[in-house]
């Protein structure tokens, strides 16, 4: 039985090796991608578009207009000469922030009142939106702290809470993506080459002869299923080598539990594949499938959207997404070096839906081939 | 012993019955033709052999075997060459006869061996590595059925082998056919060549998904071309055509059977006597040239087209 599944791995990996299209277009496209996305995720969101309408016009106005400007985040750009000329600005996407300084903000500041500074906000860029916020409390609130109780900031800093970020610590962006993003490539990459596997053989009208032969039909998926597993194993070392030693994400758990879940996860999501190449007829309607399954995928699996604030219903079905759990997994050992011991509840979620997956594909091949 | 015995072999798909209980009979070592124009359920026949598809109802018994009930194994004595040739074009020659042979249990020596015998049966020894989408038709065909045979079964099935290959190749290749049949393996042939069809033992012609004759050549021919025929080439075929058939039909002259040959018209008969002055009559008083009469053996495609008609006549009046 070994040798027969071999024989067919042999002849899919000729296949592999002979395309001259298909591993090329992966492997450049993966580190294609890996690297956009590191350079995306590594350019922090700076120097925001400000408008300033300054009603007061006074040494303290002056004052606050400098510390903004002196943060990182906010760029003042240009003046205007009231709200309503910011509003049209924002209209026309010219600028994101608008701060509006009232008159009498000297006086107030001085007779320790709480002067009021509108905040105008392009909510269309929610991102660098937010982002001004942030850095415009910030400053308002050291200002405050200040100008209204004379504290220094060696002082008011007791009163801010502790904040320490564990596992990552300057919450670098691209920590959280490529371990995703390396796991997702190969993800889809395994899946397109099983869902070609035996629609290949359809195309060329070989299937048949193949169904002849005297192949039961778990040899034929497992031997199907081998060569695009070997072949999306070595990129996803590959992938993971770029990682970390490319763009610098830190590797903290175990590389062989990694590899060893990948293998677990990689049959479940190989069998998907081959379902896929069962029900379409054509190379071209298997990837269009795939890449339907990879959409929906890709929405549960709490890479681009974070699962956690999707309704409890959507929340429960992603459960049933394989990828969600292999994303956990990928990043629970590379960044927080977590084992088995919190792993385990994705691990069995992986093989039940891999059994289910799997069960369901051998059924198929048989009914197919009646 | 019957290699192959169906007993009601039925498919319908929905609405549409693509095989109506056909009853075949395959003789160990015999090369077994089976006949009949596109759609009239050639291919789903084949596909219920090769345990493809499952009949509707009816059984179909191969090699001992009951097709509903046999295991992969039983694969293991059957060979198979589909029109396509079914090798893998991205492969080579020898990649595709080590996967071919490998499939079947061949290994080691053994595959080597067979490997070597399929080579020279295809002559493409010296070939090994080449592509096997840079070969032409025929030393692909030959390949194919050097592969559908590495492992030496017991039966084969070639469902149109010839197809859009050139008449040498053609011949070679019916050539290589007759060596397996005398070496004892049973081969069961679909093809659309007449000539193709007179190689066989014996043949069954399917028509509309039933079984309209099952004989040798000779038999069906005798069955359904009772008498002589007779060739004409004619300036008017089809208007000589007509005429015929309307003195068929009135009596003037004895029944018989009258068909288009290309430019020829073959009337049958099995009264030559009566036959012969009508049909010089038909010519005596016109201007064009009277032809000249020949008599000739009916061949299988005369008793097809006797067949089809007789087939059609009864859909009909049915």
């Amino acid at each position: 039985m070994i040798a027969r599944i071999l024989n067919i791995a042999w002849k899919e990996l000729l296949h592999l090796r002979k395309d001259r299209v298909l591993i090329p277009f992966f492997i450049i496209g993966g580190i294609v991608e890996l690297t956009l996305i590191a350079w995306a995720t590594n350019q922090p969101i700076d120097d925001i578009h400000t408008t300033i309408v300054d009603h007061d016009q006074s040494a303290q106005s002056t004052a606050l207009i400098d510390a903004l400007d002196d943060t990182s985040t906010l760029a003042h750009e240009t003046s205007a000469n009231n709200a309503a000329a910011v509003r049209s600005k924002m209209h026309r996407d010219e600028t994101v922030v608008g701060i509006v300084i009232p008159e009498g903000y000297a006086e107030d500041v001085e007779a320790g009142a709480f002067p009021t500074v509108r905040l105008i906000l392009n909510g269309a860029h929610s991102v660098k939106a937010q982002e001004a916020r942030r850095a415009i409390e910030e400053v308002t609130f050291e200002q405050g702290m200040r100008e209204r109780f004379n504290m220094e900031p060696a002082e008011y800093a007791e009163m801010l809470p502790q904040i320490s970020v564990r596992y990552n610590e300057d919450l670098e962006r691209g920590w959280y993506t490529l371990p995703a993003e390396s796991g997702f490539i190969f993800y889809l990459f395994t899946v397109v080459l099983a869902a070609l596997a035996i629609t290949r053989e359809k195309e060329k009208g070989t299937y048949e002869q193949l169904l002849v032969m005297p192949y039961r039909s778990v040899e034929v998926i497992i031997g199907k299923a081998l060569a695009p597993m070997v072949v999306g194993f070595a990129l996803f070392l590959a992938m993971m080598g770029l990682t970390v030693f490319a763009f610098g994400v830190p590797f903290r758990g175990s590389l062989p539990l990694l590899m060893v879940l990948a293998i677990i996860y990689l049959v479940a999501e190989l069998g998907k594949g081959i379902l896929m190449s069962m029900l379409s007829r054509t190379q071209l309607q298997a990837v269009l499938l795939v890449f339907v399954l990879a959409m929906v995928d890709m929405i549960f699996s709490g890479y681009a959207v974070a699962v956690e604030t999707m309704p409890p219903f959507i929340r429960f079905l992603s459960n049933f997404v394989a990828i969600r759990h292999w994303l956990l997994i990928v990043r629970g050992i590379m960044l927080k070096d977590v084992g088995l011991s919190v792993l385990w509840p994705h691990v069995l979620a992986i093989i039940a839906i891999g059994t289910v997956i799997l069960t369901f594909t051998a059924t198929q091949y048989r009914r197919q081939a009646n | 012993m019957a290699v192959i015995e169906t007993n009601d072999l039925t498919r319908k798909f929905g609405d549409f019955t693509a095989v109506n209980a056909v009853n075949l009979s395959v003789t160990e070592g015999e090369v077994f033709g089976f006949l009949g124009p596109n759609g009239s359920g050639k291919t789903t026949t084949i596909r219920m052999l090769l345990t493809l598809l499952k009949p509707s109802s009816g059984t179909a018994t191969i090699l001992g075997q009951d097709t509903r009930r046999a295991s992969k194994q039983f694969l293991q004595q059957i060979g198979y060459m589909s029109q396509k040739f079914s090798l893998y074009t991205d492969l080579s020659v020898r990649e595709n006869l080590t996967f071919f042979g490998r499939s079947y249990k061949l290994y080691g020596k053994q595959l080597k061996e067979r490997m070597q015998f399929a080579l020279d049966m295809a002559g493409l020894k010296g070939h090994e590595n080449t592509r096997t989408s840079d070969l032409s038709g025929g030393w692909a065909q030959r390949l194919a059925l050097g592969a559908a045979i590495m492992h030496r079964p017991r039966l084969l099935f070639l469902d149109e082998p010839t197809a859009g290959v050139d008449p040498l190749s053609r011949r070679e290749f019916w050539d290589l056919l007759y060596n397996l049949s005398q070496e004892g393996t049973t081969i069961f042939v679909t093809t659309h060549y007449m000539d193709e069809a007179e190689h066989c033992q014996r043949l069954a012609f399917i028509y509309f998904g039933n079984l309209i004759a099952q004989g040798s050549p000779e038999a069906i021919i005798e069955e359904n071309v009772p008498g002589t025929v007779i060739s004409f080439e004619p300036d008017d075929p089809i208007d000589v055509l007509r005429t015929v058939e309307a003195a068929m039909d009135s009596g003037e002259v004895p029944p018989g059977r009258v068909s288009l040959f290309g430019a020829a018209v073959h009337v049958v008969t099995q009264d030559v006597e009566r036959m012969l002055p009508f049909l010089e009559a038909q010519f005596a008083n016109a201007e064009g040239n009277t032809p000249a009469f020949y008599y000739e053996t009916p061949s299988l495609e005369d008793a097809f087209i006797a067949l089809v008609k007789q087939a059609d006549a009864d859909g009909q009046s049915g």
